[in-house]
């Protein structure tokens, strides 16, 4: 044990050395790495809160069954039964003319002398249907042939339910983290040659160095070890600063957003990404720093033959 | 120790460098491997510590045959093999203690343990005082002897030299043969490539192995010729 102990213990040594002594190429790895974890971790960010915000709305959402001036109490119980038997609504409330012109003239206090101005009563009475949370979204034809029942009934004047827009913000989300992805992958790949060309560059600079180690006995991995840990490293801190990066810039875009539109940044109750996803940031960084050194070591003459 | 058979070298052009050399050196032999530039001394040197495959014989280092050992336990058959160049090679970046206790450390052999050898073989060399030094610090002389400490530190049967007092003067050049000569008589084989005919000849007692155009030679010089095997 204390022998693989002493040889992570070198590899850490001489990793740290090594990244000291070519801070500018190294610098230059960081930056790439940092830039490709930056757009995909935007990319995702923006995905995570548009996908947020949807299923917000998704679980507020109503149906508004406007029900006919004329219609018959018997027939509107029957369908309140009807509606409330549904597996996808959690409960339904009645809400009379009167009551609607009540809202009406506390919703919009400018207009309550309008109400005074027509004989009758203009507002329908109407059935509120408030549907469990899984059903916007992710039962959504179902809810709509559950709807189209319902608007069949004789006492139905109107039903009100758009939940299309919902899927397609839906769609949009999913299209965001997509490019995310793409985008990310792609300058990914480019951050990890450049990690490759830095690390070779450093290879190269050491091609006297490994020759004396072979010579003396080094095995491959031991020759190797501090490659891969640097490039291990130049990932961990392209990653860390990514993650700073986005966190100035969310934090940046929070304020932006408090300034110019505080009733949007209510409505959206915005997040920062997960711990989940943070962690698979730093992951991917690792990641694409020690494919970086692989790359370099491939092919570079460590053992002879 | 050592046993060439039928052993040719050729790097693919029409001169071969080495060419059926069939030869043995026993164990805890004093060798001088002579010839002029171009001989065959290096590559014969490179052959026995496997930085070269032959092309055509055999080369056998203490019973195992260089070609047949796998990549994978190459690193351990270098362990017991102690080697110093002309042009030193040592790690510029490194203390001389760095760089002598490099063969310890690749072992996982513990600092302390690697400190007490380092110093100990060090002081042998009269360079204990040396240690946190670099090697642009050195005199020639000093970093060829650092050279040494760092092929002696890990006690290998077998010690091969070459041309390590090419770049030094007469004097400095006999304090290390002298070195060489001092390691073989605790027990350690040792072949010296080297065309120093002056040096040569203040050790008539050891074996001379002469190559020309990677065939050996006829010895003409002071010593003991190369005829038997020892």
């Amino acid at each position: 044990m204390s022998r693989y102990w002493a040889a992570l213990k070198y590899f850490v040594e001489e990793a740290a050395i090594g990244l000291w002594r070519r801070k500018g190429s190294n610098l230059l790895a960081v930056t790439i790495i940092a830039m490709a974890l930056f757009v995909l971790g935007a990319f995702l960010l923006a995905a995570a809160n548009i996908q947020k915000a949807v299923a917000g709305w998704g679980e507020s959402l109503e149906v508004t069954v406007f029900l006919a001036d004329d219609a018959d109490d018997g027939l509107v119980a029957e369908l309140k039964r009807e509606v409330d038997a549904c597996p996808l609504v959690e409960g339904t409330a009645y809400v009379s003319k009167e009551e609607a012109a009540r809202r009406f003239s506390e919703y919009f206090p400018g207009l309550k002398n309008l109400a005074g101005d027509i004989d009758e009563n203009p507002l329908p009475a109407s059935l509120e249907v408030v549907l469990r949370k899984d059903a916007a979204l992710e039962r959504m034809d179902e809810l709509e042939a559950f709807a189209g029942q319902w608007a069949e009934s004789p006492v139905v004047d109107e039903l009100q339910l758009d939940t299309r827009w919902l899927e397609r913000v839906s769609a949009m989300a999913g299209l965001v983290r997509l490019l995310g992805i793409l985008f990310g992958a792609i300058i990914s790949l480019a951050a990890a040659l450049t990690t490759a060309a830095v690390i070779r560059l450093a290879l190269m600079g050491k091609r006297e160095e490994i020759e004396i180690m072979r010579i003396v006995g080094a095995t491959p991995a031991f020759i190797k070890g501090p490659h891969l840990f640097e490039g291990m490293v130049l990932g961990l801190l392209g990653a860390l600063a990514a993650l700073a990066l986005l966190a100035v810039v969310w934090q940046w875009f929070l304020h932006y957003l408090e300034r110019t539109s505080a009733i949007l940044l209510g409505f959206l109750a915005v997040d920062f990404l997960s711990p989940g996803m943070t962690a698979g940031m730093v992951l991917t960084g690792l990641f694409l720093g020690l494919a970086g050194s692989t790359l370099a070591l491939t092919r570079f003459p460590i053992s002879e033959e | 120790m050592i046993k060439l058979y039928k052993l040719s070298k050729s790097f693919g052009g029409p001169r071969m460098a080495l060419r059926g050399l069939d030869l043995q050196i026993p164990r805890g032999q004093f060798v001088f491997l002579t010839g002029p530039s171009g001989a065959g001394k290096t590559t014969f040197l490179k052959l026995i510590f496997r930085e070269l495959l032959p092309s055509e014989g055999h080369v056998i280092v203490g019973g195992r045959n260089t070609a047949q050992i796998p990549q994978r336990y190459m690193p351990f058959f270098r362990r017991t093999i102690g080697v110093v160049f002309q042009d030193v090679r040592l790690l510029q970046r490194k203390t001389v203690f760095e760089n002598v206790s490099l063969v310890l450390r690749i072992q996982g052999v513990p600092r302390r343990e690697q400190k007490k050898r380092a110093y100990a073989v060090l002081k042998q060399l009269g360079l204990g005082h040396r240690m946190i030094a670099f090697p642009r610090e050195l005199s020639g002389g000093e970093q060829q002897r650092i050279a040494i400490a760092r092929a002696l530190i890990n006690e290998p049967k077998l010690l091969l030299a070459d041309e390590p007092t090419g770049n030094l003067d007469p004097e400095l050049s006999l304090e290390i043969m002298e070195i060489f000569h001092e390691i073989n008589r605790r027990g350690t084989t040792v072949v010296v490539a080297t065309h120093d005919r002056w040096l040569m000849d203040n050790f008539p007692d050891a074996r001379r192995i002469h190559l020309v155009r990677g065939q050996q030679a006829e010895w003409k010089g002071a010593g003991r010729a190369e005829g038997g095997d020892g």
